[in-house]
């Protein structure tokens, strides 16, 4: 037990086998042949567009890509075999439904709506009958797909544990280094199968990486050299002093040296045994960079406190011009290098006493308490640019949102937990930005209102037109923001109900005017006042009629406003 | 007291020098556990009661804070949702609040107490930048209010938005005018009887040493950043940023090339006093605060005290000095109110940048006890020299010998760099003093005065009638004006008394100016000892970190064993490292600190057997090695840096073993 939890610990502080976002692995497709559809009652769909309110009512189309599952279709073979492996795959629920995502050894997630006290989606069971709850409910409404993600190392000997590394519900970590011990060694005879117990399930999109525990690149004829540099200008300039040099049998900044800043150049050799595409991460506290074949791969001028950097890059089998430098600045020195591809998880080229383990936070969490919706004030990152004038509303029935105040946008709605605010009250607060926590859908961040006959406005001016001129708190402490604009007032209410939230508008004085209730890439109309957008609902009266417009390479949701408007944002 | 009358009775009681609780004293008022009160504003309430914002943005309302016959305050929130609230007043009847943003007035509708209108007054735009706080409003007598709006900071300070680095006045329907720039980290204004603005500055880029500047409409008070937006709309001022030299001058000589550039009125010496200014107050005329009244208070974030300044105005320009008044509060001083009763609360917050007051947020008040302590109550400027005033009638004998005083006058260079070192230090000699009929005040006429200067009066040898030293014995005046109205004084009537041959005052100022980093002394060797040939048992380094702190706390080295130290400062700050005998370090920290003005010279290093060996003192992102043979006797020895307010958090161990 012990050794096998001491494996698994090595993994952790390692690099992540989640890469930084965009340099990610490509990961392998499961082709469509790998299932074995022939004999179940599982069917192939080339789009499904999920009617929530009346599974009935959904729209299937004939094609290849998607397995459908209409109604306890039992037991669907991926023909993966349940070893060490990351993997990830699209998945949809109609109303009601129940399906296992068997990982083999009796354990199994499961992808459920049915109410049921067994769990909620991302629940792990384990063949003792016993439920592992999430760490959140990260599942999403009836109808819209979900994304999972899994990182699992399955027991290979009978006293071993095996792992749920972690698991990743629309984009939220629910479970993180679950171990499961007592389990049989997993037999290569163990595949990842579905097994659809009840209603209406679809899976596509399936991809994995499969994980040997071979080392396939290594460094050798290491040699270094060392020069010390001129305090910390970020030009770097050499002294005078003469470069110390010499070899190493590994790849450490420990050399000896007297100087208190310097440049370390390391040379050798890269050997790869086996060709492929490989990701390289530097971790370190300073500057530096990897070059392999002459060819930067990866590191930055930038001063960089324990960031990791990954670059990726395709080597051929045999040996390589290996070339990693690196700066001491201020901090401790600390460099190190890991290696992985989409066939190994990341390992250390690097002695472990040239990185140690980096130093973790705590962090500051806000979360409502009593009966009264908090309000946070803050920055907060929105499609990358930080919005500045920013609001967020936690409710006790756990459904959230943040509000750009200037532009009167709404600009995220969550459900679960309220928001991570280390980064703005722990020490300075450098970056002043609120996080949510909760399963979150993203909304236009757009001004909502437009004068009739025009088009949705990309910027008003908020100091001289368009004036948020207060927020007032109902008894529940929910706030409503008031405008002016045009001799007209506007306010905007959002109010939580069940899982959703819903939108008030009222507008006073004029009529005059439209409002945007929402934008996205695609907006599918499912019926009257349904719509879905990119990753969630909007759903008016159904008498309302908005009309879906093109702008650009989005699509508008728009109507007029006529004084008072509600509508809901499910997701 | 109790444990002093027990064992010495009341006469050793009152024989004990007199510390500043004996005429001031700390109350904290209590909060509950739980409660971040990290104090960003204080106001005043009607009903006895004070209402606090805080930097997570809530509001507070405070109930008995004065806690009379030992009552409990109670705390109930009233308002939530701010950004990083570093202003709240109660004007007009409501409480208004200055976020970064925005200037919000708080709405009580329903008439629960609970604020249920958060209604916008004005807003300006944020860059996104942390370092653009937001702070007011304060209110001028004609109802008008005055804003002050942080410069960011991206390595050096930067307007990265429309009126950062402004001064802004606003009237009560909500039209502004930009009033004044030149500011950089404007935490603290406020008004004297006069009505008019003076503001505190700390040290950092164009801004040599912390500083209180009298701002009038269109004043530049010395940071070019906010220059950038002094060609928009509405701005009086007409400087440009190319218009401003980077030559290290003086402030006080670039301002009368370049007209425009106001200078300070009072210069507050880094280290000396204070490090980071914040908020400044008037006392009033009533006499409830002390004998200080008409004077203003200056509290200071990173040591956690507050001074005292008296101003005076010459030729139509305010100047005037700076003295210690009163320290060891809880935790870094942002803001300062006067209570009903005449004394002071004290808001506190520390996160992000440290305090010698360790707490992380506080809340105190400051009571007068009626006792007078006998201190130099003002510093005048006379056509000769300065009349100093005290609180009490001095023992002439000590007043008219010039050895009890030390006259020096230096300033700092205007730059772009962070800070400045002290420059044009030169000693001071009296010629001539006059000790008032009544003993309340002396004249002293002096060799020297430097217009622009800061003079430096340091009066270790005045007593009282009572044989007492002054409870503070330094003030810090600076001249930008020489008054002429009293006549001069018959210099020879009041002649001092030469002693041939006697003590050397002007010693230390004398020392050979060698290069502090050069120099190879018994405890600082830094280069290798050629009988250690070549060969060393242990290499050590240690740095430093942001907030007060050593990266690594503890070390252990084998008892005699040769050791090469390295010391690199990676802060923003000076430091030194010192290694002490066990147990010694509160000694050497206040020695350290007592060295004054002297410290830069002697790398704040004092002299005494407790220190083992040190470095110099080290400027940001310098380091320096240092050779010693560890001590035989094991023991946890502690390492250190004493640069004034560091010591007690700046410590760690080294153990020898
Ligand atoms: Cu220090």
């Amino acid at each position: 037990m012990i050794k096998s939890i001491f494996a698994s610990i090595c993994i952790l502080f390692s690099v992540s086998v989640f890469a930084q976002e965009g340099s990610d692995f490509p990961m392998q497709k499961l082709p469509q042949e790998n299932w074995q559809i022939q004999g179940s009652k599982w069917e192939t769909a080339g789009n499904v567009v999920l009617n929530p309110l009346n599974t009935k009512k959904s729209v299937i189309t004939p094609g290849n890509g998607i397995l459908v599952a209409k109604a306890s279709s039992g037991v669907l073979s991926s023909g993966l075999a349940t070893q060490d492996i990351k993997l990830k795959f699209r998945f949809v629920l109609g109303a009601g439904a129940d399906t296992r995502f068997n990982l083999g050894n009796g354990i199994a997630v499961l992808l459920e709506n049915t109410g049921k006290t067994s769990g909620v989606t991302g629940s792990i069971s384990i063949d003792n009958g016993k439920i592992i709850t999430p760490l959140a409910d990260a599942g999403k409404s009836v109808g819209l797909w979900q994304t999972l993600e899994l990182v699992y190392s399955p027991a290979k000997t009978a006293s071993e544990s095996t792992v749920i590394e972690k698991l990743v519900l629309n984009g939220l970590t629910i479970h993180e280094n679950v171990f499961i011990s007592n389990q049989k060694a997993s037999s290569v005879n163990d595949k990842f199968t579905f097994d659809n117990q009840q209603g209406f399930f679809a899976v596509k999109d399936f991809e994995y990486l499969q994980f040997g525990n071979n080392k396939p690149v290594s460094l050798s004829e290491l040699s270094y050299t060392l020069q010390e540099t001129n305090g910390f200008d970020r030009s770097f300039e050499a002294k005078a002093t003469p470069p110390v040099s010499g070899k190493t049998p590994v790849l450490s900044y420990d050399v000896p040296n007297d100087y208190n800043r310097y440049i370390i150049n390391f040379k050798g050799k890269l050997k790869v045994d086996e060709a492929g595409k490989y990701a390289f991460t530097m971790d370190y506290q300073g500057a530096g960079y990897l070059k392999i074949d002459g060819k930067q791969v990866t590191g930055s001028k930038e001063w960089t406190y324990r960031e990791p950097m990954t670059g990726m890059i395709d080597l051929t089998a045999g040996e390589h011009d290996f070339e990693y430098q690196y700066q001491t600045i201020f901090w401790r020195p600390a460099m190190g290098l890991f290696v992985s591809s989409g066939k190994i998880r990341p390992y250390a080229l690097h002695v472990s006493s040239s990185l140690p383990l980096p130093e973790m936070k705590g962090g500051v969490f806000a979360e409502p308490s009593g009966d009264k919706a908090q309000l946070i004030r803050s920055f907060v990152f929105f499609k990358d640019k930080k919005r500045t004038k920013v609001i967020s509303v936690g409710t006790p029935q756990q459904v959230h949102y943040t509000f750009d105040l200037d532009n009167a946008a709404l600009l995220y709605a969550w459900r679960g937990e309220f928001a991570n605010v280390t980064d703005m009250w722990l020490d300075r607060g450098e970056p002043q930005v609120i996080k949510p926590i909760g399963l979150k859908t993203e909304l236009s961040g757009r001004v909502p209102f437009y004068a009739n006959g025009g088009s949705p406005l990309d910027s008003v001016d908020v100091y001289r037109e368009f004036i948020n001129t207060s927020y007032s708190l109902n008894d529940q402490g929910l706030p409503k923001f008031n405008y002016k604009w045009k001799n007209s007032t506007f306010s905007l209410e959002y109010t939580p109900s069940g899982s959703d939230l819903n939108v008030s508008v009222n507008a006073s004085d004029y009529n005059g005017f439209s409002i945007l209730l929402d934008q996205g890439q695609e907006i599918v109309k499912i019926e009257n006042g349904l719509y879905q957008v990119d990753d969630h609902y909007i759903k008016t009266d159904p008498k309302l009629k908005p009309e879906i417009i093109s702008a650009g390479k989005s699509k508008q949701l728009v109507t007029g406003l006529n004084k008072q408007l509600n509508y809901s944002i499910i997701w | 007291m109790a444990g002093i009358l027990l064992f010495g009775g009341v006469a050793s009681a009152q024989n004990r020098p007199l510390t500043e609780d004996d005429f001031y004293k700390i109350i904290t008022i209590p909060s509950p556990e739980g409660l971040e009160l990290e104090v960003g504003g204080l106001a005043i309430l009607p009903e006895g009661n004070l209402a606090a914002s805080t930097r997570r943005g809530d509001v507070w309302m405070i109930k008995n804070p004065y806690m009379l016959n030992n009552s409990m305050p109670s705390y109930k929130k009233i308002a939530e949702g701010l950004h990083e609230a570093l202003g709240l007043n109660y004007l007009k009847n409501k409480l208004w609040v200055t976020q970064r943003g925005e200037v919000t007035i708080l709405n009580d509708l329903n008439g629960d107490n609970i604020t249920d209108e958060y209604q916008t007054f004005y807003k300006w735009p944020l860059s996104g930048n942390y370092h653009q706080y937001s702070y007011g409003p304060l209110e001028m007598p004609d109802g008008d209010m005055i804003f002050t709006l942080n410069l960011d900071w991206i390595g050096r300070g930067a307007s990265l938005s429309k009126w950062r680095g402004w001064m802004l006045r606003m009237t009560p329907d909500g039209k502004m005018t930009p009033w004044a720039t030149g500011l950089r980290s404007p935490a603290g204004f406020g008004l004297n009887k006069a009505g008019d603005i003076f503001y505190t500055e700390n040290q950092g880029d164009w801004v040599g040493s912390g500083r209180i500047t009298h701002l009038e409409k269109g004043d530049f008070a010395g940071n070019p950043s906010g220059l950038l937006w002094s060609g928009e709309e509405g701005s009086p001022v007409k400087l440009k940023v190319s218009d401003i030299p980077d030559t290290g001058e003086p402030l006080y000589d670039v301002a009368k090339r370049v007209p425009g550039i106001k200078p300070p009125a009072v210069w507050f010496p880094h280290t000396l006093m204070g490090i980071s200014l914040s908020d400044i107050i008037e006392s009033g005329n009533d006499g409830k605060f002390g004998p200080f009244d008409g004077q203003m208070f200056v509290g200071d974030q990173g040591h956690s005290k507050i001074m005292r300044m008296y101003l005076e105005k010459v030729n139509g320009v305010y100047q005037g000095a700076c003295f210690p008044f009163r320290e060891g509060f809880s935790s870094g001083i942002l803001r300062m109110k006067w209570g009903i009763d005449g004394s002071m609360f004290v808001g506190m917050t520390s996160r992000g940048w440290s305090s010698t007051g360790k707490d992380k947020f506080g809340l105190q008040r400051l009571a007068w006890t009626g006792k007078t302590p006998f201190e130099i109550k003002t510093i005048k400027s006379m056509p000769d020299g300065f009349l100093l005033e005290f609180t009490q009638e001095v023992n002439k004998e000590t007043a008219l010998n010039p050895e009890s005083y030390e006259l020096n006058s230096f300033t700092y260079k205007y730059h772009h760099f962070y800070g400045s070192p002290i420059i044009n230090s030169m000693k001071l000699k009296i010629k001539a003093i006059q000790v008032a009929e009544d003993g309340l005040s002396a004249r002293l006429v002096m060799d020297s005065l430097r217009l622009g200067y800061i003079h430096e009066f340091k009066l270790e040898g005045v007593q009282n009638k009572a044989n007492q030293p002054l409870l503070h014995n330094v003030g810090y005046y600076t001249l930008n004006q020489i008054s002429t109205v009293a006549p001069k004084l018959d210099v020879v009537k009041y002649a001092v008394k030469e002693k041939v041959a006697a003590v050397d005052h002007s010693q230390h100022a004398n020392m050979p100016k060698t290069d502090a980093k050069a120099a190879n002394s018994a405890k600082r060797i830094v280069v290798m000892p050629a009988e250690w040939n070549g060969v060393v048992d242990q290499t050590i380094k240690i740095g430093t970190k942001p907030g007060l702190k050593f990266d690594i706390d503890k070390i252990q080295v084998k008892a005699g064993a040769k050791i090469r130290l390295q010391f690199n400062n990676n802060d923003d700050m000076l430091h030194n490292l010192l290694i002490l005998k066990p147990g010694t370090v509160d000694k050497v920290g206040m020695a350290a600190f007592e060295l004054g003005l002297e410290g830069a010279t002697k790398n704040y290093v004092p002299d005494l057997e407790e220190v083992l060996f040190h470095s110099a003192i080290l400027e940001p992102e310098t380091s320096e090695t240092i050779y010693f043979t560890a001590p035989s006797k094991p023991g946890n020895y502690t390492f250190v840096c004493t640069f004034p307010g560091h010591y007690t958090l700046m410590q760690g161990t080294i153990r020898v073993r």
